[in-house]
């Protein structure tokens, strides 16, 4: 790790630059939409994914192959980013990258509890965060979910993760194990940063993330009307509830939502919001707050070039060209229309 | 320590040193230098960064690096105007 | 202007029925002449194409066959080319290679796999062979508790000597690898690993064996060798795969190619039910060729079209076309624009000879179509800069050699193009270094009789010195008069560009504003400097260096401008502000820029003097010199050392060549060879650099944006495989 010395920031977001611009454009999404999995794979296989398809090519085909490329390409570009950076922009790339460990302790916990064997869940798993490979393998030969657990105990998830696990116990049910790993993620992201001005905003930008997944797990419950404790899915570190506030706002989706346009969101969320009114659909209000997400991580890289902004900005928009082409792949092998794929995307 | 500080400080300013124009002027051009290379280390850093990504960017890289040196040029002008 | 601009381009489009789309497309194709534009989906009615029938297949089959050259490590050199493919038994015969390779593959991980494990083994094993003592006997105890790791054996022994749940203890030290025994007090079980906590010591884990440690060592090794071998193997084996299938793979790699771009091509498409519209860009003059070629293919079932003739300059002259199908629909567009990237492909068509500068200006970025392609320009300055700046008849054909040899024997067009620039580069440096005079850093006829007389004086011109001597310091100053007074003459003409482009573009108002203020400034500062306003404070050199007594050839009889003139000059460059300050409040604040650019030349002389300086120190070690009137003379000789030093002249350095011992005549030809060899890296660096800097930053940011597409057109170039 190289936590400690100078950090460099001009070399990583020279690279990260170069990276970003290799993205796909809403042009070439436009041609994905309408092309089969196999075409989609050979059309990857001439840009940035090119290793990872032949490397996979000969053993996968159709969406497998690009699953599988997808994933392994992600992991890739963000081990690297943690690779080539030293110093504090390690400590703010690596704490953000956790949501991958995070996402691999989630997908293995519930592998278990499903029952799958252990090469289906290795294969939903994402290397791209701080778990080395050990740890990961160590995790995937666990046998039970509390082995999980124990093993857990050293990282960042270990804390609430003991306690949650004593609920699990009682109730037999992931929530509590999902929402202490998540916790554990969201709590040490904002863990002592330094007051500089960029870093504030990244410190913004990190709480919106938080209040925009509060704001969606409070509508998510409003809606199933499900007699469970908001508490539990509340994320510290969020400003735009309270926890008590959610317990009475989860009551009535109406109130919540005029909660969130009196906020400090309430411009950026504004069509978003209207949308979920007019339309009532969760999933199209999922995609918006995303992308209202997006647009800021992007104008904050664009407003401090030289800062960790780019570099999250970066992340984010890469994670999003993942699930775009992998909504785009298995939209095309169910056999949706154009349109309906297009639905799922999240462009800017 | 502080007469021998005092003592430096005359010898430099009232024997004459800095207030011969050459010295002066060669003192600015190094300056000037370190200017150029504290910009350039940072423009450095980031123009390897994007060769490591593509290697085709090297003549930008290169160039872009070299920018800063303009400064040293002009305060070598200096020099041959005093 | 025409050698500023590019290839004329012009957009066409065609138009018909689905019936012939595949023939259309299979003609486009083999034309390689089409750089096909995406259908943007803005025309009611016409959606985007998609794929042909059996695009799929096609493209899976490419996949494979990509990942098989991957996993073989397959490139063009392994290939003989020409093959013909019967194309029912591409499927099949990957599919075999694919499985082949895979089973391959997979033993190869899995044995690479086994190694890597064996290796560690290895590792974790070693310490305890250092320490010698069996593995059985570190494991298995009820009252004791073993522990083998690695640390300072002083710390561990004071740490254990203060445990008090430790009855007694033994440490075997080998190194810095410790085993230690410990016999707990009754009652606790593995006392160890508590009372070392805080001590620096790593564990090691006790391999699972009864064998000594060094013969178990032996056994791994053994066994690695067994697993080597079986590993040579394998990859012996794909290495006959990659032979014997090589031309197949790829030859299917390029037929598969060109059948996936064929079979995707309508997703650039509009297209409706029955018809189809496909647009793009093509070379005007080569319009006929399209449009004969589809005739003959399909006849009246296509419409093609010249939908508009690129112009260069703002107003681009859109024909108005109707798009007709043969099934009766008719659609009125706009004008014919419903593709992206309205703005044509950048095909640049330098002259021969200059097409290697290309390189350079590319090196920025591609110019737009509508800009001029500054690449001649580059061509008249940078080798003259550069040559001016070396100015050596030695280094000058040594890069024209090395110039040559990357343009003759390499096959990268951009290694060839820096091969050409090298050559001309090379090429000055040898025309000035013949008016300077030089021979790597000598004035020949001073050594050799060969030459009786400075060579410039062969054809009635007395040599030009370079300003390094003690005597010649007037040329030095007078080099940086004459770099600044290139540099105003180079930025004008970036300014004169800038200002047709603003004329083009937005109005002669803009160009006036925005080009003519800059224009204005840059000449009415500069000759107010060369003026005799002010004459007191201005420094002396400004107006000798050309004057009438002046030395060698720049006395021109120029001795600065009256101080009327200079007054206009003042005036015109007030003028100037003014006008940019109209135009744009913030730009004007960087009117200083015509001084700074100007200055900025002085690089030119100043790399001239540094480099002249290099290849002076290096003869001036070698071989050692005199001062005379100012001027070196070099002592080749040992007897000519002697001659100097009794006539009683001022040797500057001894020399090593004429020391006389063998010792010095060695050391003095390294010097000699290593330092020439360095003063010509560092003059592609410096002189290279810096020259191309002037050509970038100065020259090119007053008129140059760049960002024009790429010229890709429709169709591919066989190699491996035959139709």
């Amino acid at each position: 790790m190289n936590t400690s010395g100078t950090s460099n920031p001009e070399y990583v977001n020279a690279r990260v630059r170069a990276r970003r611009a290799a993205l796909f454009t809403d042009d070439e999404y436009r041609k994905l939409v309408r092309m089969s999995p196999a075409e989609i794979a050979r059309r990857m296989e001439e840009t940035e994914y090119e290793a990872e398809i032949n490397a996979l090519g000969t053993r996968h085909s159709g969406v497998d192959l690009i699953e599988y490329a997808l994933n392994r390409n992600l992991a890739k570009h963000f081990d690297d980013l943690l690779d080539f950076s030293e110093g504090k922009v390690y400590d703010l790339i690596a704490r953000y990258l956790r949501k991958f460990d995070a996402w691999n302790a989630k997908t293995i916990i519930r592998g278990l509890y499903v029952g799958a064997d252990r090469d289906s869940i290795e294969t939903d798993l994402i290397r791209a965060g701080e778990f080395s490979d050990r740890m990961i393998s160590r995790l995937l030969d666990a046998g039970t979910i509390e082995d999980v657990v124990t093993i857990l105990e050293g990282t960042i998830f270990g804390e609430g993760l003991t306690e949650a696990y004593t609920d699990y116990e009682e109730t037999d049910l992931l929530v509590p194990l999902e929402n202490a790993i998540d916790r554990g993620f969201y709590g040490h992201l904002l863990d002592d940063l330094p007051n500089t001005e960029p870093v504030q905003l990244y410190r913004e930008f990190l709480v919106a993330e938080i209040d925009f997944r509060n704001a969606r797990n409070a509508l998510r419950l409003a809606r199933s009307g499900a007699d469970i404790d908001p508490a539990a899915y509340y994320i510290d570190g969020g400003k735009l509830f309270s926890p008590s506030e959610l317990n009475t706002l989860v009551q009535d989706q109406e109130e919540l939502v005029s909660h969130i346009r009196e906020s400090s969101y309430g411009r950026e969320l504004t069509d978003v919001l209207d949308e979920l009114e007019d339309v009532d659909s969760m999933i199209s209000f999922e995609r918006g707050i995303e992308k209202v997400l997006l647009a800021y991580s992007k104008r904050l890289g664009n407003v401090y070039p030289m800062s960790i902004a780019p570099v999250i900005s970066y992340i984010l928009a890469k994670e999003r060209e993942v699930e775009n082409i992998r909504a785009i792949a298995r939209g095309r092998e169910a056999g949706l229309s154009q349109s309906e794929i297009e639905s799922e995307l999240v462009i800017l | 320590m502080i007469e021998t500080t005092t003592e430096f400080a005359n010898v430099v300013l009232q024997e004459g040193t800095l207030t011969d124009p050459s010295a002066a002027a060669a003192l600015g051009v190094g300056l000037a230098a370190l200017g150029a290379g504290y910009a350039e280390r940072g423009i450095g850093s980031a123009a390897v960064g994007a060769m490591a990504e593509n290697e085709d960017l090297f003549v930008n890289g290169l160039i872009l690096t070299v920018l800063p040196e303009t400064i040293v040029i002009l305060a070598l002008v200096v020099v041959f105007l005093v | 202007m025409s050698v500023l601009r590019p290839e004329r381009m012009s957009k066409v489009s065609v138009t018909g029925s689905k019936r012939v789309l595949d023939t259309v497309i299979e003609t486009v194709h083999g034309l390689n002449l089409v750089h096909l534009n995406d259908y943007d989906e803005s025309w009611e009615g016409f959606e985007a194409g998609n794929s042909l029938e059996g695009a799929d297949e096609t493209a899976e089959q490419l996949v494979t066959v990509r990942s098989i050259e991957s996993i073989l490590g397959l490139d063009e050199a392994d290939a003989a080319g020409g093959s013909r493919l019967a194309d029912a038994n591409i499927a099949d015969r990957i599919d075999d290679i694919r499985s082949r390779v895979n089973e391959l593959d997979d033993e190869r991980n899995e044995l690479d796999g086994q190694i890597r494990e064996l290796d560690e083994e290895i590792e974790a094993v070693k310490p305890f062979a250092e320490l010698g003592i069996d593995l059985d006997l570190l494991s298995g105890y009820d009252s004791l508790d073993v522990v083998v790791g690695r640390g300072k054996a002083e710390a561990v022994d004071a740490k254990l000597a203060g445990a008090e749940e430790i009855d007694t203890y033994e440490l075997f030290v080998e190194g810095r690898t410790i085993a230690i025994f410990a016999a707990p007090v009754a009652g606790v079980d593995n006392p160890l690993a508590d009372a070392l906590v805080g001590v620096d010591f790593t564990t090691y884990e006790v391999p699972d064996s009864e064998k000594s440690p060094d013969a178990y060592i032996q056994e791994l090794e053994q066994e690695k060798r067994t697993l080597q071998s079986k590993l040579t193997t394998v990859e012996s084996r794909l290495e006959e795969t990659k032979i014997e299938e090589a031309n197949f793979i790829l030859a299917a790699e390029e037929a598969l190619t060109i059948e996936a771009q064929k079979k995707e091509a309508p997703l650039s498409f509009a297209t409706t039910k029955n018809a189809f519209v496909a647009e793009g860009w093509i070379p005007t003059k080569r319009f006929d060729e399209l449009e004969s070629a589809l005739d003959a293919a399909v006849g009246d079932s296509v419409l093609v079209e010249e939908l508009e003739i690129a112009s260069f300059g703002a107003d681009g002259s859109h024909a108005h076309t109707e798009h007709v199908t043969d099934s009766g629909e008719s659609v009125a567009t706009d004008g014919g624009h419903a593709t992206e990237a309205d703005t044509p492909p950048v095909v640049q068509k330098s002259p021969t000879g200059v097409r290697s500068f290309e390189l350079l200006t590319e090196a920025v970025s591609r110019p737009k179509y509508k800009e001029f392609d500054p690449t001649i320009l580059v061509f008249l300055t940078f080798p003259l800069m550069f040559g001016f700046m070396i100015g050596d008849v030695g280094y000058g054909a040594l890069y024209l050699a090395i110039g040559y040899f990357m343009y003759s024997n390499y096959e990268s067009a951009g290694i060839k193009s820096l091969g050409g620039v090298a050559m001309w580069a090379g090429a000055f440096t040898v025309l000035f270094g013949f008016l300077y005079d030089e021979v790597f850093g000598l004035h020949l006829h001073d050594y050799t009789s060969l030459v009786s007389q400075p060579l410039p004086e062969y054809v009635g011109i007395h040599y030009i010195h370079k300003g390094i001597y003690p005597g010649d310091i007037d040329w030095a100053i007078g080099w940086l008069v004459v770099s600044v007074l290139f540099g105003v003459l180079h930025l004008n003409i970036g300014y004169v560009l800038q200002f047709f482009e603003d004329l083009e573009f937005h109005g002669v108002k803009d160009a006036v504003l925005e080009s003519g203020s800059w224009i204005l400034m840059l000449n009415g500062l500069w000759v107010w400097i060369f003026s005799d306003h002010v004459r007191g404070s201005k420094p002396d050199f400004l107006f000798e260096t050309f004057a009438a007594d002046s030395v060698g050839p720049l006395a021109i009889g120029f001795s600065g401008f009256t101080e009327t003139i200079g007054l206009i000059g003042l005036g015109l460059f007030g003028l100037g502000v003014v006008l940019l300050a109209l135009a744009s409040l913030a730009e004007a604040i960087e009117f200083l820029n015509v001084l700074v650019n100007g200055l900025s030349y002085t690089r030119i002389a100043a790399v001239l003097l540094a480099k002249a300086g290099m290849a002076l120190a290096v003869n001036l070690l070698a071989f050692g010199a005199y001062l005379e009137d100012g001027s070196y003379y070099f002592l080749m000789t040992g007897s000519e050392l002697e001659a100097a030093q009794a006539a009683g002249r001022e040797v500057v350095f001894p020399g090593l060549i004429t020391s006389g011992s063998a010792a010095g005549l060695i050391g003095g030809l390294l010097v000699l060879i290593f330092g020439h060899i360095i003063v010509l890296a560092l003059g592609i660096t410096s002189a290279g650099l810096q020259a191309i800097r002037l050509e970038y930053v100065e020259f090119f940011g007053k008129f140059f944006d760049g960002g024009g597409d790429e010229y890709d057109p429709f169709g591919y170039e066989r190699q491996y495989s035959s139709e």
